[in-house]
């Protein structure tokens, strides 16, 4: 399955499809309260980000039907949370049966079946009421509410590649019948490779020596071809489909016996595959079909014969395996237990730091040992589920080309850092706020060609997508070119919202962030493009859940810079321990610049600023621990103190005043979120080597809590 | 199944079925044919088959082959249309082809 530049969207429909019977999921047992009376706005937001993201995905892919009852169904929801609409049980149970309907429709784009061309109709009536319009009917295919699902009409050519294995006659398999299957499928034109037929003396009449090249023009699908060979690909044969027109071929899926090489092929071409001879190792070794690259146009000779010299020289189909499948469940208790073994080599450093080297040698060896190992061990399990951001990265082009298009701009994708790994759930997380972030760059900030030239800018926008390491973290950047964020209509929208005060002061920093704040939207119109002000407070929302943050820079007619700051790993950090009065805290390593004890010159009061620190002459606001938390018993004076200097995500510094550094130490991280509840300044808790729990700090939230804090004090 | 020598040539009556064990006799039986000091063809009479294989299918393009290199030659006699069809289906007609035109 591709698009028309070839790139593969199978991997990623299949995602957007797990997605959206989460999500489906999701609304419905938030519709259920707010059907008891028991839900809260905030419900009613859930379920209108729902059926947006929904939506969202559906317009990448292109599904009409499905995006046109969600936008119909989400305006509807829109009106019920600005309260336009009011609540009421025949509204509840309309929420209800819209949920349903789009499940429906978003069940019928998986199975690439149409439903009939009234189905949900009343639904969406009712809904388009809600809020005053006319329902618009989308063309669809023709279809009738009792036919099973239709045949596709269009006949299509494939191309076979039937290879079986030496041994698959001995299994009872015979190649006579699928091929008589195969053929029963359309019109089918066969061509018998007979190279590999020996001596009739060398012969093993049990052995198969032939394989065949199959052109079939049918009507149907290739899951019907594949169900021809379905006992057999794999295990005891190589198949490989060739749509015609297609940009890759696939093959029919293996089961893989270690050793084998079945299923370790790349795409090719039929014809080329022919080159493969039986104790060559098939010749075909390339990566993984998951990692196959988007071809343009069908393989090329050049490529299939470097992949065959990569083949082995000798031991035919000695071929070991290089992945394995691994249900993520079991990756996921590995990455627990590395948790545990984590805390408990903490715990045992704990139980030794009485003893010194000179008294206990060789525990302090085998306690370092331990340490590093651990640490090896920790950091290869984490590395089991980075996955490259490349998977989230192309769509996409697709996203860019189709909504330029749609909007009439003209606007180009540059991107870099594509194999930048990161933790699988943090790319999970990441699809909605990228799709979210492209589509507004294209929308609210890539001008027109028309207004481009008119400012002296290229006719074409640019949208730079970017990824990259960065101490301990991963950066995500998207970046436009466009008119930036027009911060004087920014603030009067806040204001008409009541976000904001009228008159009130803010800094260009917090007029940027206004636009993540839930229902904020700038647009004119309400697009099914993005225009809701929805699509912000996802992103924002998404980053947070996975210990992200994410900040915008902007500047007014020469683009916009969204910044996503993820953590590399959510299970293990390394952090700084630091004793506040009786509490202790960890702090994330990689945010720590240095930390000093200051003396009294460098420790000031500033009218309005408060405590300051003077480090090689710059002002660095000081913030007191014990003053956020407020804790009793912990050393007021900075210079009896220490300061720890520490850098947000923005670049702004802060110094932290603790009474004491307790020492460095990996720590396993456990959600607040999960196991309590969101606490402001806090990221997360962990469990100390002594069984104690610290909470770990979260930076930058602190440094607006310590401004409030001390303007408060 | 056996080898007959008549008018000249060698005869092998096929069986109804040419299935695995089938395939495997005759490939004893051709190797034995080819061997034989003679310059005799080989005839394959089908008239009785009603099914064959693709391991039989392959033993006698190997047979044929096999002849070939000698100088000999394979007919193939009385083929019904099921074996007809199953060397289409497997892409061989033009190998059986050559078998049964004289």
């Amino acid at each position: 399955m591709s698009d028309d530049q070839g790139y593969d969207l199978s991997q990623f429909k299949a995602t957007y499809f797990e997605e959206c019977a989460e999500l489906l999921a999701m609304a419905e047992e938030t519709i259920a309260r707010l059907q008891e009376g028991t839900g809260s706005d905030e419900d009613l937001n859930a379920v209108f980000r729902c059926v947006h993201s929904i939506k969202g995905g559906a317009g990448a892919f292109s599904f009409e039907e499905l995006v046109h009852f969600a936008h119909v169904f989400e305006t509807a929801l829109d009106h019920l949370r600005s309260g336009k609409v009011e609540m009421s049980s025949h509204v509840a149970d309309l929420m209800v049966r819209g949920n349903d309907i789009l499940g429906d429709f978003v069940r019928a784009a998986q199975a690439d079946t149409a439903l009939p061309a009234d189905h949900g109709a009343d639904i969406l009536a009712q809904l388009a009421a809600l809020t005053g319009a006319v329902p618009v009917v989308v063309a669809k295919k023709p279809a009738t509410a009792s036919a099973p699902p239709p045949l596709p009409t269009v006949e299509k050519t494939f191309s076979i590649r039937f290879h079986p294995s030496p041994d698959m006659l001995r299994t009872g398999n015979e190649p006579l019948l699928m091929l008589r299957e195969l053929g029963s499928l359309g019109r089918m034109s066969v061509i018998a490779d007979t190279n590999g037929l020996p001596a009739l003396t060398e012969m093993d009449a049990l052995h198969s020596y032939l394989s065949w090249t199959c052109t079939l023009i049918t009507s149907h699908d290739r899951t019907a071809i594949d169900e021809v060979f379905e006992f057999v690909a794999g295990d005891t044969a190589q198949v490989i489909v060739t749509e015609e027109g297609a940009a890759t071929a696939a093959i029919i899926p293996a089961h893989g016996e270690e050793g084998d090489g079945w299923g370790l092929f790349a795409p090719l071409a039929a014809d080329d595959t022919a080159k493969g001879e039986e104790g060559d190792g098939w010749g075909l070794f390339a990566p993984l079909p998951g990692t196959a690259q988007p071809a343009q146009a069908a393989p090329k000779p050049a490529a299939l014969a470097a992949n065959t010299a990569n083949a082995p020289a000798a031991g035919g189909n000695a071929v070991h395996t290089a992945s394995i499948r691994v249900d993520l469940d079991k990756i996921d208790r590995l990455v627990n237990m590395v948790g545990e073994l984590v805390i408990t080599q903490a715990m045992l450093g704990q139980q030794a730091s009485g003893f010194t080297v000179e008294s206990h040698p060789e525990l302090i060896q085998g306690l370092q040992e331990l340490s590093h190992h651990t640490r090896e061990l920790q950091e290869n399990v984490m590395a089991i589920r980075a996955q490259p951001v490349k998977a989230l990265f192309s769509k996409a082009p697709r996203l860019v080309r189709d909504l330029s298009t749609k909007l009439g701009k003209q606007a180009r994708l540059v991107m870099s850092g594509e194999n930048t790994e990161v933790d699988k759930t943090v790319i999970e997380q990441l699809s909605d706020p990228l799709t979210h972030l492209i589509r507004n760059a294209l929308d609210h900030g890539i001008e027109t060609p028309e207004e481009r030239m008119a400012m002296g800018k290229p006719a074409e926008g640019t949208i730079h997508l970017a990824a990259q390491h960065r101490s301990g973290r991963i950066f995500i950047e998207i970046q436009d070119d466009g008119r930036g964020i027009d911060r004087e209509r920014v603030l009067a929208k806040a204001v008409e919202k009541g976000l904001v005060e009228r008159g009130q002061q803010l800094t260009d920093e917090q007029i940027d962030m206004l636009i993540f704040a839930p229902g904020f939207s700038t647009a004119a119109e309400v697009s099914d493009v993005s225009g809701r002000g929805v699509g912000m407070d996802v992103v924002r929302k998404n980053i947070q859940d996975v210990g992200g943050r994410v900040v915008v820079q902007s500047t007014p007619g020469a683009g916009s810079r969204f910044i996503l700051s993820l953590p590399l790993t959510l299970a293990v950090m390394d952090g700084m321990l630091v004793q506040v009065g009786g509490q202790r805290y960890v702090l994330p390593l990689t945010n720590i610049v240095e930390s000093l004890r200051p003396t009294a010159q460098q420790a000031r009061s500033l009218v309005d600023v408060g405590e300051v620190l003077t480090i090689r002459g710059e002002y660095i606001n000081l913030m007191p621990l014990h003053v956020v938390f407020g804790i009793d018993g912990a050393i007021t004076d900075p210079t009896k103190g220490l300061v720890v200097i520490v850098e947000t995500e923005g670049g702004e510094r802060v110094g932290l005043l603790v009474d004491e550094l307790l020492g460095q130490q990996q720590v396993v991280i456990k959600s607040l979120d999960s196991n309590f509840r969101p606490v402001r300044g806090i990221s997360a808790a962990t469990i100390l080597g002594d069984g104690r729990v610290a909470l770990i700090l979260d930076v930058s939230a602190l440094r607006h809590m310590g401004a409030l804090a001390l303007a408060a004090q | 199944m056996e080898i007959v020598e008549h008018n000249g040539r060698l005869l092998i009556d096929l069986p109804a079925v040419l299935g695995l064990p089938a395939a495997a006799e005759l490939r004893d039986l051709l190797i034995d044919a080819a061997a034989r000091d003679t310059a005799a063809d080989i005839v394959l009479n089908f008239n009785n088959v009603e099914r064959i294989s693709t391991a039989a299918a392959q033993v006698i393009l190997a047979g044929a082959a096999a002849l070939r290199l000698a100088a000999r030659r394979m007919d193939a006699e009385a083929v019904p249309e099921p074996v007809t069809a199953a060397f289409t289906t497997l892409g061989l007609t033009a190998q059986l082809n050559q078998l049964t035109t004289p």
